[in-house]
């Protein structure tokens, strides 16, 4: 009897424990749009609908198609940022990791391949193949990304741009296998930033996965 | 403490302890949906752990521990009332207020309502696991699970057809073996009536009363009892049971459903116990049709029992002259009263077979019983599905009021549970006509055909045939028939039904003319046998005397009660033996200490009837039954079974007892006989001049009277006495040298009248 009332007890205890804890990591991504990534714990977020509101204010025809295309958008940094942190494209204090999911027109579907997707937000093809090569722009890696919901490439360059602060790039951008959306992983990290954290920066670009569109 | 009760639930100062399932069942419930919902949680995200699935459930469905934390201190509670008797006293008697008042709702409906709230229990629970899979509220999820299932009904709708198609495949194949053997009958179809029914008016007079029960039950249930059910007609064969439940059907308002004897053999296991269902099936509605309905079953035996044998009267008209028991020597023991006959044949019987349990097997009978009387319960789909998944107590079944008739020859076949009240009820010796009985159907056969026979002919033929039956008397009457038209007459006379009443208990004869030695010695045996009949046995008279050879015996004295007697003397026995021993005892006399093997069945009768006297009926020099020491094996008196054989034992061993008797009863005879020596050769004479001989032809002899064919005259005149003993030497001469007697058979004045 005694030991059927610890058994009780200790079944309690630790269904109370299991309660208490939280998760080892922020799960980010969207189930309807069939993209995943996470995070480390603590990093803040800049929602979907803080940076919908924000491209929202632009004046681009351009800007506003692609806008109403999103499926899903979202941003995460250890450190408290604005969505306009995340789209002015100048270097972070820390990182700036930034997910999106657009629709690809029928222009782009047609003109999708692996150096569209590589000059998707920096013209890097371009700078690969200057023929010299800018001190500022520095290519580290060119992968091929394979996926159950589409493929594409991961491209990590380092760059200086207008601030002349040099940053550190992780890009991936994966079309899906029906060519109607684009899936991207874009983060950001100041160069010195990203040496310390290499590891947690490769960790978090490697969770990024694509199951397509549910 | 194995002597002490269980306590009483009053009596108890603790809580009875909870097994291991319902400790859990709840805990087992909640953490079945947890780990549903964490399921749920990792198919949504591919990049999800186990672990952070675990804590993102709990977080997410919080309300799902709230009720685990209180099942858990629910049955901390329930274990310290297990173990503490003063915490479970103070509950107790904190919740037996809470009890009285939920008792106050009839147990009925505390039923429906704990099915009510566990029912909603289980909604809740799978609105909550759907609206995790559908990442949808509960609610909504509630919803739209049918369309979810809409959407796969065709896929369901095929694969339901598949395994319908796959069982009506089994069911026609069923549904066509469980057809057959069972006809229905239904009011003014059959003309038969009681009237048809000849002389068994007694059992008659019961089954009117049963019918009249099932006609207007009320007048026997408004008194507190109840409707005989079940009816076993049993007897020998030929009776009129069958035509009995012929006339019930045609005098019955009510449908009469006949099962033939086969109808629940089949090939296939389980076909039989399908055809019983389907056959109450069809009862009970044609009994709620047309407010009752009757079921025979003919030769019911046939539906076998489960290896318990009953002890069953036998009392049917054997074959004796074919059992084993007699082998084809003599006249095959006609000569012996029914009773013993009837004794003989079992024993042999017994001797010679094994008992098998028959019938439809496989089921069969259990389910016939379990339909008979098993558990009365509710009928219909609407009533015992419908109503109670609605919450509503099923209706009591109707009272079926169908009655169940039985006919059969060997109710010692039937199975113990069959007969037992409440499946039948009531038991029915259908026996021999009674003489009444026996007049009343010779007249109504003889109305049927042109005859010339006197009331006091038909009277006669009804005394010298004490065990006709229905059957028999009209095939002796047809045979008669048969005879006179042979003749080129159209009216029976007295000599057809005579001859056609021979013929049908002697068989034909085989027209074979014995040598005259051989036929002597067949007559001066049956003479033997006829004169000891006649001297010594009153409960018997001779029917008729014969050396005409038959297909199994080479003569026959053939013996009829003259009234009706239920009961037997140990006087009447050794009449038997002297009998039996009489052709022995003759045959050693009249040629010079030779016998025939002819004998051996008379010895056979002779020593069985001589076992039973001295082992089971008290009537030889010891008491005990040797039936109760063979089954209790403590050896018979004097059996000497391991003992010492010098200790001093004044008893005998059975079977020296039964030999020592024999051979007192053949001394008996053998003076009996040398007494009677003339009269022996005298009828022996008779039956070599004129073959067979009547019972009245015997006496004639016996007397020096008028029989209808033998002038009895000159037997008592001392000179044809001595050409007939100077015959028979020359017969005994011719015997011994194997040639033909020397004289030829005497013929007296009369004889050639």
């Amino acid at each position: 009897m005694f030991r059927k009332l610890v058994a009780i007890f200790l079944l309690g205890t630790s269904i109370l424990g299991l309660t208490a804890c939280s998760q080892s990591k922020i799960y980010a991504g969207d189930k309807k749009a069939g993209v995943y990534f996470t995070v480390p714990n603590g990093w803040q977020n800049v929602s979907q609908k803080q940076l919908h509101d924000l491209q929202a204010t632009s004046k681009s025809a351009t800007t506003q198609t692609r806008l109403q295309a999103v499926m899903y958008e979202s941003a995460y940094s250890p450190n408290h940022i604005t969505a306009n942190d995340v789209l002015s494209l100048n270097a972070p204090s820390s990182v700036i990791a930034y997910a999106r999911v657009r629709g690809l027109t029928g222009d782009e579907m047609n003109a999708v391949s692996y150096n569209w997707l590589r000059d998707l937000v920096f013209p890097v093809t371009t700078w690969i193949n200057a023929p010299v090569t800018s001190s500022a722009f520095e290519l580290l890696d060119d992968l091929e990304v394979v996926q159950s919901g589409g493929r594409g490439v991961e491209t990590i360059f380092k760059a200086t741009g207008s601030d002349g602060i040099s940053q550190t790039i992780d890009q991936t951008a994966i079309v899906s296998t029906d060519r109607s959306a684009i899936y991207v992983l874009l983060i950001r990290a100041r160069t010195d930033y990203y040496e310390k954290n290499s590891a947690l920066i490769s960790k978090l670009a490697h969770s990024f996965t694509v199951k397509g569109i549910q | 403490m194995t002597d002490q009760n269980r306590l009483r639930d009053s009596d108890r100062k603790v809580r009875v302890h909870l097994s291991a399932f319902d400790r859990t069942k709840f805990l087992i419930l909640f953490a079945a949906v947890y780990l549903v919902l964490v399921w749920a949680a990792l198919s949504d995200n591919p990049l999800l752990s186990f672990s952070d699935g675990l804590i993102q459930i709990s977080k997410s469905r919080w309300w799902l521990f709230l009720l685990f934390g209180i099942e858990i201190v629910r049955q901390l509670h329930f274990a310290l009332s297990e173990i503490l008797a003063p915490y479970h006293g103070f509950w107790q008697r904190y919740f037996s207020s809470a009890d009285k008042l939920i008792h106050k709702i009839s147990d009925w409906n505390r039923y429906r309502l704990s099915r009510v709230i566990k029912g909603a229990l289980l909604v809740v629970l799978l609105a909550v696991v759907l609206g995790a899979i559908y990442k949808e509220t509960p609610v909504k999820a509630l919803f739209l699970a049918p369309k979810a299932l809409w959407s796969a009904l065709p896929t369901l709708g095929q694969l339901a057809f598949a395994v319908v198609f796959i069982l009506i495949q089994f069911f026609a194949m069923f549904w066509f073996l469980s057809r057959g053997g069972i006809d229905t009958y239904f009011p003014d179809d059959i003309r038969t009536r009681f009237s048809d029914v000849w002389g068994q008016d007694h059992v008659l007079a019961r089954i009117r009363e049963n019918l009249m029960f099932l006609e207007s039950p009320e007048t026997i249930e408004e008194h507190g009892g109840y409707v005989p059910g079940g009816i076993l007609l049993w007897g020998p064969p030929g009776t009129g049971k069958t035509l009995m439940a012929e006339s019930m059907a045609g005098e019955t308002g009510k449908p009469f459903v006949f099962v033939d004897p086969g109808a629940f053999n089949n090939m296939f296991f389980g076909v039989g116990v399908l055809k019983v269902k389907s056959l109450f099936r069809k009862l009970r509605k044609l009994a709620l049709r047309y407010g009752g309905v009757v079921v025979f079953f003919d030769e019911a035996d046939s539906l076998g029992n489960r290896g318990i044998a009953v002890g069953g009267t036998s009392a049917g008209r054997m074959t004796i002259s074919q059992s084993a028991a007699y082998g084809t020597n003599c006249h095959g023991g006609e000569y012996l009263s029914e009773n013993t006959k009837s004794l003989l044949f079992r024993e042999s019987f017994v001797a010679n077979s094994a008992m098998g349990a028959g019938g439809g097997g496989m089921g069969t009978l259990q389910a016939l019983l379990t339909e008979l009387s098993g558990l009365k319960k509710p009928r219909g789909f609407f009533n015992r599905v419908v109503r109670r998944t609605l919450g509503m107590r099923p209706k009591n079944p109707p009272k079926y009021r169908i009655l169940v008739v039985m006919a059969t020859n060997m109710p010692e076949a039937l199975d113990e549970a069959l007969l037992r009240p409440g499946r039948i009820d009531r038991m029915y010796r259908v026996g021999y006509p009674s003489k009444a009985g026996r007049i009343r159907t010779y007249e109504g056969y003889l109305a049927k055909v042109s005859h010339s026979l006197t009331s006091e002919e038909i009277d006669k033929l009804a005394t010298i045939t004490p065990y006709a039956t229905g059957a028999t008397i009209k095939d002796t009457i047809n045979e008669a028939l048969i005879m006179a038209i042979r003749n080129g007459r159209t009216s029976i006379t007295w000599t057809d039904v005579i001859k056609a009443k021979q013929l049908k208990d002697l068989g034909p004869a085989e027209d074979v003319e014995y040598i005259e030695r051989e036929r002597h010695a067949v007559a001066v045996h049956e003479a033997c046998h006829g004169v000891m009949a006649y001297l010594v046995r009153a409960h018997m008279s001779i029917d008729l005397a014969t050396i005409e050879k038959g297909s199994d015996y080479l003569g026959m004295v053939a013996s009829i009660p003259p009234d009706d007697q239920f009961t037997r003397w140990r006087t009447e026995y050794e009449a038997d033996i002297l009998v039996s021993l009489a052709s022995l005892a003759g045959e050693r006399m009249f040629f010079a200490g030779d016998n025939s093997s002819g004998v051996s069945g008379d010895l056979e009768s002779a020593t069985t009837i001589a076992s039973f006297m001295e082992g089971h009926w008290g009537m030889g020099s010891t008491i005990s039954s040797h039936a109760s020491n063979r089954r209790n094996e403590v050896g018979a008196p004097g059996g000497n079974k391991g003992k010492d054989e010098s200790a001093a034992n004044p008893r005998i061993a059975l079977a020296d007892r039964i030999e020592n008797n024999l051979t007192t009863l053949l001394s008996r005879a053998e003076e009996i006989l040398k007494e009677n020596r003339s009269k022996v050769l005298s009828l022996a004479h008779a039956l070599e001049i004129y073959k067979t001989i009547s019972g009245e032809d015997v006496t004639a002899v016996m007397t020096g009277s008028h029989g209808p064919l033998v002038d009895g005259s000159p037997y008592q005149k001392a000179e044809n006495i001595a050409l007939i003993e100077n015959y028979h030497q020359a017969a005994l001469a011719a015997h011994q040298e194997h040639q033909k007697p020397r004289v030829e058979i005497p013929r007296f004045h009369a004889d050639n009248a």
